[in-house]
């Protein structure tokens, strides 16, 4: 920028000059032609055009050189310094006069020019910063830029640093002192700045309205002005930092406030889940109790086998909770091992027909699958809970379990036989605590499912119809261990 | 003769509960809520008064760890240790029967799975001086270990060395599970103990062999995570 400048003063120096030197021989020439004072207002012309370009001082020394020049060669006697008339005297001196006035109006109107021309420029240049940081997603993503047009601005050498990231000069250790010093107390250091006027840099906040989210150095000294305009450069960087930083807090304030309404909703929807088994296991129990003598021996025999049965449904429903809850955390990983899905069928079903006592659930299972890479308690968990909604919610009918392959998936299915699922309610059927009008359990229970799905990179999906519904988890298949030969 | 039993659990319900029912089904039982409570009777039962021939181990006890009695049984005697626990210890349980624990309950359980728990690891540890077992019998399937003969409904199946040595090592282990880990070792080698997936080769070839069907195998039954069991019929 310094350079530019020098260029452009050169320049005017050259033209300024170059206008006198017009004036001259246009003097020169037609001097002989023309009246004394017809030559002093070309000479008042000259003036008046070269201080467009030339300095006050030079101006009126050009303009001093003229009038010697002109009262050597044409005011009589001409080849002299000495003046005859006392009217040329006067028309010498006011013209002399009326030069330095021209000069030096027009030098003043000038600088002001400049001034203002300069003025709009920042204007224009903070305008577009303004804008770009309004667009910009990320105002740290124009750090670079920042530091670039303040480089650029006080020719000296820039470092910036905000939270987690800085870019530029690598500070020493009392540049990095004092910049958190800045950073910290939230003001300017340095010269032109009130503060710490000694030091050799100066150090600018990022303040916005209520935080300081960081902190510019300078390495070097610069003028009052561009103290102002790097601080409004400054500035307009720190209310967008502010800006997103305050949007970044709201977001996770809502998140924190939506994990909390959803706990409480689950916690809301596990403890009526399990008021309803606990409900069955007091009232039998306490049958069994107060109506001992009362109870014959199948009645009896009945009220304890409800009270098994709702004891594992509650067990049940403890493990998909449990096993939910870790799934839900990233860091709790699968134990996973290579699995066939024989095994894993046939424990389920052993599991399952205690609690089928009229055989509803029929397994078609295709031969020779090739083996999963899973968690074995998971994928038994996932059809134990499918295998149970289906006989939960289906008074009768066979129930199907399908195991095949089907490209590079295993499809793992359960079909039922059932009135199926109202279309509208197919798609909240996996939110963790909604459930159909049949309530009874089944919304952690698949919610669950989808999960454990989702954990082998698969998915969890499920086809309804009036002749039934279809709840399929496709697992895709890894390449194969080696057996041995 | 009347069987002794040390059951280690630290909740006071299931224990009062477990303690009533085995009393009830004969069994002498002492209790204890903790790990020190347990090494303590352990201990003076050994020392004084007569050793235990079944130890029930709950796993999480507030002063430690059930592993730490097991390792100090196991250093001195063979008692059976059943292991009592929550369903979400799998890969503790696993450790548990590698160190020498006899079988495992996941919690919560019925006293009829207790009660065949405890008279499969009787049959096989009861008398120290009875040989291992060596024929097995269920349903349809008869295995004679002595006579390397495998029957289905009468007739002979051939088995493959490898499919016949899992099965030997499952019947002599019968009505138990069996880790991953042993079977592996045993059937083929230290160097197997990791390749989980030949188990699963060889156990569908057997079930194909010796299960009615296949897909709901009664007799080669799958404990996920943990391994496999030979059922036995509960007499």
């Amino acid at each position: 920028m310094n350079t530019l400048h020098s260029q452009k003063t050169r320049r005017s120096y050259w033209l300024g000059l170059s206008i006198w030197l017009i004036g001259g021989c246009l003097i020169r020439l037609f001097g002989d032609h023309l009246s004394l004072a017809n030559i002093g207002l070309l000479l008042v012309l000259t003036t008046t055009v070269a201080s467009l370009w030339l300095r006050f001082s030079l101006s009126f020394f050009c303009s001093l050189i003229a009038l010697m020049a002109f009262d050597w060669s044409l005011v009589p006697p001409v080849g002299a310094f000495t003046i005859d008339f006392h009217q040329d005297l006067i028309l010498l001196l006011v013209m002399l006069l009326v030069n330095g006035i021209i000069a030096g109006l027009v030098s003043r109107l000038r600088d002001q020019s400049e001034k203002s021309q300069l003025h709009a420029a920042a204007s224009e240049n903070l305008r577009n910063w303004v804008e770009r940081l309004r667009d910009a997603e990320q105002p740290e993503d124009l750090l670079e830029d920042l530091h670039r047009q303040l480089s650029s601005l006080a020719g000296v050498d820039i470092g910036l640093v905000v939270e987690n990231r800085a870019c530029g000069l690598v500070a020493n250790d009392e540049q990095r002192q004092a910049l958190m010093h800045c950073w910290k107390a939230g003001q300017a250091l340095g010269a032109n700045t009130g503060r710490y006027q000694e030091l050799g840099a100066v150090y600018l906040p990022l303040r916005g309205r209520q935080l300081t989210l960081g902190a510019v150095l300078i390495a070097g000294c610069i003028s009052h002005n561009v103290l102002i305009e790097a601080r409004a450069l400054c500035d307009q960087m720190a209310l967008a930092l502010e800006r997103n930083h305050i949007q970044k807090q709201e977001q996770l304030a809502r998140e924190q406030v939506q994990a909390q309404q959803l706990k409480n909703t689950f916690l809301a929807a596990i403890s009526h889940d399990y008021r309803t088994p606990l409900a069955t296991i007091l009232s039998a129990a306490s049958a069994i109790q107060q109506q001992d003598l009362n109870l014959n021996s199948p009645q009896r025999k009945e009220l304890t086998q409800n009270i098994i049965e709702e004891v594992e449904r509650l067990g049940r429903l403890t493990s998909n909770i449990l096993q939910l809850a870790r799934l839900d955390s990233t860091d709790e990983q699968l134990q996973a091992n290579w699995e066939s899905v024989e095994d894993i069928v046939g424990n389920v079903l052993r599991r399952m027909r205690q609690q089928d006592s009229n055989r509803r659930i029929q397994v078609e299972l295709q031969k020779n699958l090739p083996l999963l890479w899973g968690d074995p308690l998971l994928l038994s968990q996932l059809l134990e809970n499918l295998l149970d909604n289906a006989l939960r919610y289906t008074a009768e009918g066979l129930i199907t379990l399908k195991a095949y392959l089907d490209a590079e998936v295993i499809i793992l299915a359960v079909e039922d036989q059932g009135a199926g699922i109202p279309e509208a309610e197919i798609s909240r059927l996996f939110a963790v605590f909604q459930r159909g009008d049949h309530s009874g359990g089944a919304g952690v229970g698949l919610a669950f499912c989808r999960a454990v799905a989702q954990a082998h990179q698969g998915e969890l999906n499920v086809y309804s119809s009036a002749e039934g519904s279809r709840f399929e988890c496709c697992i895709p298949i890894k390449p194969q261990p080696e057996f041995p030969g | 003769m009347t069987l002794r039993l040390l059951l280690v659990e630290d909740d006071r319900q299931l224990r009062n509960t477990l303690r009533q029912s085995l009393l009830v089904e004969g069994y002498e039982i002492l209790t204890a809520a903790s790990l020190s409570e347990a090494l303590a009777i352990y201990h003076q039962a050994q020392t004084v008064a007569k050793p235990f021939d079944i130890i029930l181990l709950d796993l999480g006890l507030p002063d430690g760890d059930g592993s730490d009695l097991l390792a100090k049984v196991r250093r001195k005697q063979s008692t059976p240790v059943i292991v009592i626990s929550a369903r979400d210890t799998e890969a503790a349980i696993v450790q548990l029967l590698d160190a020498g624990a006899d079988d495992y309950l996941v919690k919560p359980f019925t006293l009829g799975e207790l009660l065949a728990r405890i008279r499969v690891v009787m049959r096989h540890r009861g008398n120290h001086l009875q040989a291992a077992v060596t024929f097995y019998q269920c349903d349809s399937l008869t295995v004679d270990l002595l006579s390397h003969k495998v029957m289905v409904a009468g007739s002979q199946v051939h088995l493959t060395p490898t499919e016949y040595n899992l099965l030997a090592r499952l019947v002599r282990s019968s009505g138990q599970v069996v880790t991953h880990r042993q079977l592996l070792k045993d059937v083929w080698g230290d160097e197997f103990i990791e390749h989980t997936h030949y188990l699963r080769l060889y156990m569908g070839q057997l079930r194909s062999k010796l299960e009615m069907d296949p897909a709901e195998p009664v007799l080669l039954l799958t404990e996920p995570g943990v391994g496999y069991r030979l059922h036995v019929r509960d007499e």
